[in-house]
């Protein structure tokens, strides 16, 4: 392994279509490079694959939260209307089961509504104002225009020189250095 | 509204005439019996009648009844605790005084009830014969009326303040020289007063005494004193009698007596089951009053042709053969002789009763027909005569004359307001001002102050020692709950102030002269017991056993006589809630809708619908109409099923000018129409359609049953009943629900669960005379604001309670069903599954409870409510800050604040009180023990509460009665309160 | 194929049915979305309208702040009529939001290609309906001041809500509404706000836009989570479109007042609600074409497929209305009978017949093509609808209460001026809101349009690419 600049996070390339884009990913894929990350200014569907990108745990994390919602929606009533404080309301026994069904369904949605923005939240590692990234000058048209592959400097493959080459044997139109 | 307002319509009725909002109003197929004038009203819907608000304000709020709460100690060593001994005072609870209040004169007995000192409520007398522990609307009202800031406060001479020293000081100089002493005087039998009166005859040669009486009562003396050559009275006893005949007497709600007399009635129509008889009743009268509400028969007259219906009937009874010139129609004539009929199967079991509007001979002709039906003496009792104002008094006529004669004149008036009562045609201040000092002692700076050069304030009748008698001549007892508030003095202390007596206390006085009265009995034991029981036992007038009829009905025959004309006849009637307009500042009783018309804050002239399309007019139209002596007035039209054809009813009591802020400016006066020759009645008016209108807050819109899909109120023949049973049992079965399949809560003690108690009512429609009782009561009893017109006209009034009124019929002859709706108490209460903060929630027992503090005030509870007796505050309806209020609230009911909603619980308060000390004491609750504040004032017990798992309770048997229904049974909301049902007794033929 | 400029949208041409703009860039997207929101600054037209919306927004705070002192005496509220307009706007404004969330929602997930253009506003439109409509049940409380015993949590009082009432239904379903679709337009939110954020010229709007767009990168990793992410959640907003206006209709029909208690309700409110809603989307649709130009990416093919799910909701309401009276005929219950009765001939007559002329009769012009293709038209007519929905839930809730079991308390309702502030607020309110939101951001979504560009012409030559 060759020394590396410690204030390097790593390689930028700059593409101009999503298409070469997709096809250098593919391509530093191949190199067998671990640590990229390719930035769009929309999603992509071709880098999922690539990246190796996931995701399954977010509709997991989801359906718990809709289900622990129900439950606390349901055990809530219940336990106001039953067990705690049990008031004769219209002659209805206490646990009138049928009336509790609204919010027993609302508090599902709710939770899995709130346990999925909470799981994309955490994927996004949201807020994250800082990253190395951002010190590239042109990686501002990352959200715009641009399309932008990172490798970054901790990948077990990373070498400043070669990895450079790399980059710019593809289609890219500049390669730019990150710094930390 | 005065006379001129009506004449010239304010700028916000007419500005308001044609707005949008007429498209939300609600058109009636039925013209006649459209009941929208509201709809002009926009301006007041445009601000939510915030306006008007500030005013009705007035009259609960800035109460500054200064020194108010130092004189609230009463005088233990006086009076007299009627129910609880006073020894061990409990200072948390109430304690009830017995006291008087008087009607015409006539004592009725009422318990002040009194929390620390405070009055807070009144209620019958159980021990009473008047009363029987029942009070009327206007009686329940008069504790409002102790507590009003408007009252008098100051005594003065001109605008100057004086003390009562200088009154002594001025009878001083009086006596010393030589006057004329005049005193007016509202009618009493005050036997102190009268006492007084005759000392002060001796005392002073020069003194006159009349009498003031707004309603005009002395063609009922005239009559009676014509028949027997004696001022005998009757007493009736309607309790015995199977048909009743009333002509123009609404026995059930003018008379002094009339709280007993709806006693006696009911008791004669109480259904219970096929065993039971019903008496049939026929009425006779020119506009609904409650006796023609409840009339299985009833026939309406202009008041010009109640002579010749009475004509008729004596004639058809073979009384007289004489028959005078006749203007009955042919059907109102079928009408008597049917009646005739049917009177002779009753001989000596019915009761002929007329009012004290009718002419002395008409009543004397009733009176002749008693006795030739041998009713006198069986179903009437002829009494014996009784001290009465009336019969020293001289008619108030004189004293314009006597006024001119030489001499110096002291004009004193005690109680009455002759200014604003006496007709139009007694320019009243300008007697006054022929006096050379004139002096009035009143409750109110009114009218009739406003002339007089002195005015002294007269003690509440609530802070008075006094004494009555009773209709039957009972001597009763008043005694003060609270210390004068104002200093006030009253009537016997004014007197004996005239006659230089040094004892001046009206206690004093009042002792010094039953001392001498009951000279040879144990005074002190005696007094005691009066005082306590609010009458003196065993004091009725003997009934005579003979009594010398003086006259012949063929003499009287011919005076009756009726003056034939098809105009336009004007009958002039006390109004059904204010009466003669005493106490018109008090705001509960102008809220009060009125019988009917569900009118509040206002009088009408009352027409019937045929001859409101005749005259093109619509409800709210205002007419100018024109007696023929010249007089004009001009009022508001109000169209009344019911009312006799091309007859005007006027009523009295309104158009004040100077009652108060409550009672300024509300309706219409009468006096300028009215005149000593036509007292009651004028034919020959004309009317004319003005170009204004008027807005009426009615706070029902009239209904006819048959146009009310849900049925709400079935009724059924007496006699069918009485035959086949069975056939109503299933008829009123038939809209009961089956059992549900829904599962109960167990926890609530239903009519099943054996001897847990469990709360219920049942309201006996056939009983129930809508006499408006039970609605102060409730009012009174649980701190219900007043909100004025403008509230009421969005249908904001607040009392729990409420008469719905039926028609059914045609327009013209009209049946009336009445319906008191309250709280329902439902075991499957609609209004509790939608509160979302469990507001409203069961208790085991049963009753719908209502927990203010925890009411955010969604609302949602009162619109899912089928009956919708649910109120909601609005707006800051209660003044919380008044120290006049704060005293007179009950202490046991939370005061509600804006934005919640209240309603009827069954008098929660009373239940827990009554539980509350049952426990502590160990006993159990009485079956009869509790009652609510509208069944303890009802007159004729419609209304029955209690344990309906108590079997010796009266609530027991009326629940499972075949005759109870619910109302809107078909929802199944299972309501705990539920009704008799109605019967008509119009089967002659049984 | 001729490319033909989006501006003749007035004259009907069905070449010019596209979904995207033709000839567009990721650039030429980017720069006309961006610059749309600087360049309605200057714009006499906008400034106008927020400065009326302002002044209605005032109204409101007036209104308000008296009712909180007066009480609710201040409207024409009565005895009968407990409940009048707050919550008919409640209703209506519920309704309205629903149409956003069915575009964002359920046409995400039926891969309706054409909703990319709108479902930003349209979602906006959703979050401030909401907004409006929230209020209403809030401040109509008698003691606003306590709104929070409504909320189940635990206190010194051991008092808990009663959860049988629908309105705590209603709470927990607007609140659950109002919280997913915060979170939906949020999430779409985030890489438009980088954009923003990048482009942003001023320090502060780098500062404010940065801060909504937390560190949004574009990584791809992050494309593939939101799409997850946004697919369930448009997954859960779906039943969402379908239950609050269920649960809002369970308020009436759960109780037991004639004019109420009925099951057609919940279905018949829901298909209401998406025709207010659409129809509301359709006027801010025609406004941003026509004031804000945006007709480059709202076009005619836009404007008509809204109009064919707005008729076709509109069908669903009319044969409601007609099933309604169906059932009232055919159950033969006399207290529905008194208020069909009231409807066809009695006191809310005009309100009734208004309501079939404005949302049955009027909005049948709509199936022409001229009138479809019409700014002008197109706009009255949803304006027609609308107020054909107010007045619809006018009917339900006051007239309804108007007409109770028994006839002695009947009484009509007559509101007052607050109440007209109240609407008229709320109204500014919107306006308010969304003018703002014009101003601010991003009116359509830009990264989907970018992604609508590559997908459509960038897909073959991609897929070459790739093989």
């Amino acid at each position: 392994m060759k020394e590396q600049d410690p204030n390097l996070y790593g390689l930028m390339a700059e593409f101009a279509t999503p298409e070469s884009l997709v096809e250098s990913a593919r391509k530093i894929a191949l190199a067998g490079y671990k640590r990229f990350d390719a930035y769009s200014p929309f999603a992509i569907d071709e880098l999922d694959e690539i990246l190796h990108c996931e995701n399954s745990w977010i509709p997991r994390l989801a359906l718990a939260g809709g289900l622990s919602g129900a439950a606390f929606g349901f055990v809530l009533q219940h336990y106001a209307a039953a067990v705690w404080y049990p008031q004769i309301v219209a002659g209805k026994p206490f646990d009138s089961i049928p009336a509790f069904v609204p919010i027993t369904f609302e508090m599902a949605i709710l939770g899995a509504g709130l346990s999925c923005f909470a799981a994309l939240m955490f994927a996004y590692r949201y807020p994250h104002p800082y990253h190395p990234v951002f010190n590239v000058e042109r990686f501002s048209l990352a959200s715009q225009t641009g399309f932008f592959l990172a490798i970054e400097a901790d990948d077990p493959l990373f070498d400043s020189v070669q990895t450079k080459a790399l980059l710019d044997e593809m289609s890219s139109e500049a390669v730019y250095e990150i710094p930390k | 509204m005065s006379v001129t307002d009506s004449a010239a319509p304010s700028r916000r009725e007419k500005s308001s005439r044609g707005k949008i909002w007429q498209t939300f109003r609600s058109f009636w197929k039925d013209q006649e019996l459209r009941q929208q004038p509201t709809a002009q009203a926009g301006e007041i819907w445009l601000n939510g009648g915030i306006n008007r608000r500030d005013f009705v304000g007035l009259l609960e709020a800035s109460m500054a009844l200064a020194g108010v709460t130092a004189c609230t100690v009463q005088k233990p060593e006086n009076i007299i605790t009627a129910v609880r001994a006073p020894e061990d005072r409990i200072l948390s609870g109430a304690e009830y005084f017995a006291t008087t209040l008087t009607k015409h004169g006539f004592a009725v007995g009422v318990l002040g009830e009194t929390h620390l000192g405070r009055p807070t409520k009144l209620e019958g007398n159980p021990d009473h014969p008047a009363s029987l522990g029942a009070a009327t609307a206007d009686m329940q009202a008069t504790i409002l009326e102790l507590y009003d800031p408007d009252r008098a406060k100051k005594l003065r001479f001109g605008k100057e303040a004086r003390t009562w020293e200088s009154v002594a000081g001025f009878f001083k100089e009086r006596r010393a020289e030589v006057v004329n002493f005049h005193i007016v005087c509202e009618p009493t039998t005050s036997p102190t007063f009268l006492s007084q009166m005759a000392r002060l005859r001796k005392v002073l040669p020069n003194l006159h005494c009349y009498s003031c009486d707004p309603f005009e009562r002395g063609n009922t003396y005239k009559a009676l004193d014509e028949v027997f050559g004696a001022p005998n009275r009757l007493l009736h006893k309607f309790e015995k009698a199977r048909c009743i005949v009333a002509v123009d007497c609404d026995f059930l709600a003018e008379m002094a007596q009339s709280l007993r007399y709806s006693h006696d009635f009911a008791e004669g129509r109480r259904i219970r089951s096929n065993r039971d008889a019903m008496n049939r009743l026929y009425a006779i009268e020119t506009s609904p009053g409650l006796v023609g509400g409840m009339a299985d028969f009833r026939l309406a007259l202009k008041p010009s042709e109640y002579g010749s219906a009475l004509n008729v009937l004596a004639n058809d009874l073979g009384l007289t053969a004489k028959l005078s010139k006749i203007t009955l129609t042919e059907g109102q004539r079928r009408w008597v002789s049917e009646l005739a009929v049917d009177l002779k199967k009753y001989r000596g079991e019915s009761i002929l009763i007329a009012g004290d509007r009718l002419s002395s001979d008409e009543q004397a002709l009733v009176l002749l027909i008693n006795n030739h039906l041998g009713n006198l003496g069986k179903t009437i009792e002829v009494l014996e005569p009784a001290p009465d104002l009336y019969h020293t008094a001289e008619p108030l006529t004189n004293l314009m004359s006597q006024l001119g004669e030489s001499g110096k004149h002291v004009l004193i008036i005690i109680g009455a307001n002759p200014v604003y009562s006496m007709p139009g045609d007694i320019d009243f201040p300008k007697v006054i001002a022929k006096a050379d000092w004139s002096m009035h002692l009143n409750v109110y700076e009114d009218e009739t102050s406003q002339y007089c050069q002195w005015f002294i304030p007269q003690a509440h009748v609530l802070e008075s020692w006094g004494d009555a008698y009773a209709y039957d001549g009972t001597i009763s007892f008043v005694q003060p709950l609270i210390r004068p508030l104002y200093q006030g003095k009253t009537a016997t202390e004014l007197l004996s102030l005239i006659l230089g007596e040094t004892n001046q206390n009206a206690f004093d006085v009042m002792r010094a002269f039953w001392k001498k009265e009951w000279s040879g009995i144990d005074f002190e034991k005696t007094w005691q017991r009066s005082v306590r029981s609010g009458i003196v036992f065993d004091s009725k007038s003997k009934s005579l056993k003979a009594y010398p009829i003086a006259i012949q009905a063929d003499s009287l025959v011919t005076s009756i006589a009726a003056k034939v004309t098809d105009s336009y006849e004007v009958q002039f009637k006390p109004d059904p809630v204010l009466a003669d307009g005493t106490m018109s500042n008090n705001a509960w009783l102008q809220e009060l809708p009125k019988p009917f018309s569900k009118l509040t804050w206002d009088n009408a002239v009352y027409l019937s619908p045929k001859t409101a399309r005749e005259l093109k007019l619509l409800n709210g139209d205002v007419i100018e109409i024109s007696s023929p002596e010249g007089k004009q007035l001009v009022a508001p039209v109000w169209i009344q099923p019911g009312q006799a054809e091309k007859t005007l009813t006027l009523f009295l009591g309104y158009g004040r000018s100077r009652a108060g802020r409550v009672g300024n400016g509300v309706g219409y006066d009468v006096a300028s129409l009215r005149s000593q020759k036509n007292l009651h009645s004028i034919s020959g008016v004309t009317i004319r359609k003005m170009d204004a209108s008027h807005v009426f807050a009615s706070t029902q819109s009239h209904t006819r049953l048959e146009q009310n899909m849900t049925k709400p109120s079935p009724h059924f023949d007496w006699l069918d009943y009485s035959r086949r049973p069975e056939s109503v049992h299933s008829a009123v079965k038939s809209n009961q629900p089956e059992t549900s399949l829904i599962p109960r809560n167990p926890r609530l003690n239903a009519i099943e669960s054996g001897g847990k108690e469990a709360w219920g009512m049942t309201i006996d429609l056939n009983t129930c005379t809508g006499c408006n009782a039970c609605v102060i009561a409730c009012q009174a009893e649980n701190n219900i604001p007043s909100v004025g017109k403008d509230q009421v006209l969005l249908g904001r009034e607040m009392q729990w309670m409420r008469i719905d009124q039926y028609y059914e019929g045609s327009e013209d002859d009209p049946q009336f069903v009445h319906q008191p709706v309250t709280c329902m108490q439902c075991e499957n209460a609609p209004c509790e599954t939608v509160c979302p903060v469990g507001a409203t929630v069961h208790s085991a027992e049963g009753i719908n409870e209502m927990v203010y503090n925890r009411c955010v005030g969604t609302r949602y509870c009162s619109n899912n409510c089928p009956y919708k007796v649910r109120h909601f505050n609005f707006l800051d309806y209660n003044d919380m800050a008044d120290p006049g209020l704060q005293i007179m609230r009950n202490p046991d009911v939370t005061v509600r604040a804006k934005g919640v909603m209240e309603k009827c619980t069954y008098c929660i308060q009373r239940v827990n009180r009554t539980r509350i000390e049952s426990e502590k004491s160990g006993i159990p609750v009485g079956p009869n023990e509790l009652m609510t504040a509208c069944q303890q004032t009802c007159s004729v017990q419609a209304i029955v509460f209690g344990n309906l798992n108590d079997p010796k309770s009266g609530v027991f048997e009326t629940s499972r009665s075949p005759l109870r229904h619910e109302m809107l049974a078909e929802l199944n909301v299972k309501p705990r309160t539920g009704y008799l049902v109605k019967f008509f007794n119009r089967n002659r033929q049984g | 194929m001729p490319i033909q400029e989006q501006k003749s949208d007035d004259h009907f041409s069905l070449r010019d049915e596209s979904i995207l703009p033709k000839g567009e860039s990721f650039e030429s997207v980017t720069r006309s979305i961006s610059n749309g929101k600087d360049a309605v600054k200057g714009r006499l037209a906008f400034r106008l309208s927020l400065l009326a919306a302002l002044g209605m927004v005032f109204l409101l705070c007036v209104a308000v702040t008296h009712l909180f002192i007066r009480g609710i005496g201040i409207f024409g509220n009565n005895m009968p009529s407990a409940w009048g307009f707050p919550i008919v706007n409640f209703v209506w404004w519920i309704g309205i939001g629903h149409a956003g969330t069915f575009i964002s929602a359920i046409l995400l997930i039926l891969h309706q290609n054409w909703r990319d253009s709108i479902n930003r506003f349209a979602e906006a439109m959703t979050l401030v309906a909401v907004l409006c409509a929230a209020m209403m049940p809030l401040i109509h409380l008698g003691r606003p001041i306590v709104f929070y015993w409504l909320i189940p949590y635990p206190n010194s009082m051991n008092l808990w809500p009663q959860f049988r009432s629908p309105l705590m239904w209603d709470m927990f379903a607007v609140g659950t509404y109002g919280t997913i679709s915060l979170l939906f337009f949020f999430v779409g939110l985030i890489p438009d706000m980088a954009t923003f954020r990048d482009r942003a010229k001023s320090r502060f709007g780098q500062y404010f836009y940065g801060a909504i767009a937390g560190g949004w990168r574009g990584s791809a990793r992050h494309w593939s989570a939101n799409k997850t992410a946004y697919v369930i959640l448009a997954g859960l907003a779906t039943p969402l479109v379908v239950s609050v206006h269920s649960i809002v209709a369970l308020d009436f029909a759960s109780s037991i007042l004639p004019a109420w208690h009925s099951e057609i309700f919940p279905p018949y409110f829901v298909a209401g609600a998406i025709y207010s809603g659409f129809a509301m989307v359709l006027c801010i649709s025609v406004l941003l074409r026509r004031i804000f130009d945006f007709g480059r990416y709202i076009t005619q093919r836009h404007i008509n497929t809204m109009v064919y799910v707005m008729m076709s909701t509109g069908l669903i309401v009319a044969y409601a209305y007609l099933v309604e009276a169906f059932i009232i005929w055919y159950s033969q219950n006399p207290p529905e009978i008194q208020v069909a009765l009231d409807h066809y001939t009695g006191a809310a007559a005009p309100v009734y017949w208004s309501v079939i002329v404005c949302n049955i009769v009027i909005p049948q012009i709509l199936w022409l093509r001229w009138a479809r293709c019409n700014s002008y038209c197109v706009f009255i007519v949803c304006i027609i609808i609308n107020i054909g929905m107010w007045l619809e839930r006018f009917l339900i809730v006051v007239s309804g209460l108007s007409r109770d079991y028994l006839m002695s308390s009947w009484a009509e309702f007559h509101p007052t001026l607050w109440d007209f502030a109240l609407l008229l607020g709320l109204l500014g309110l919107f306006s308010f809101c969304l003018l703002l939101f014009v101003r601010y951001f991003p009116v359509i979504p830009m990264y989907e349009l970018r992604s609508s560009i590559f997908k459509s012409k960038a897909h073959p030559k991609s897929s070459e690419v790739l093989s």
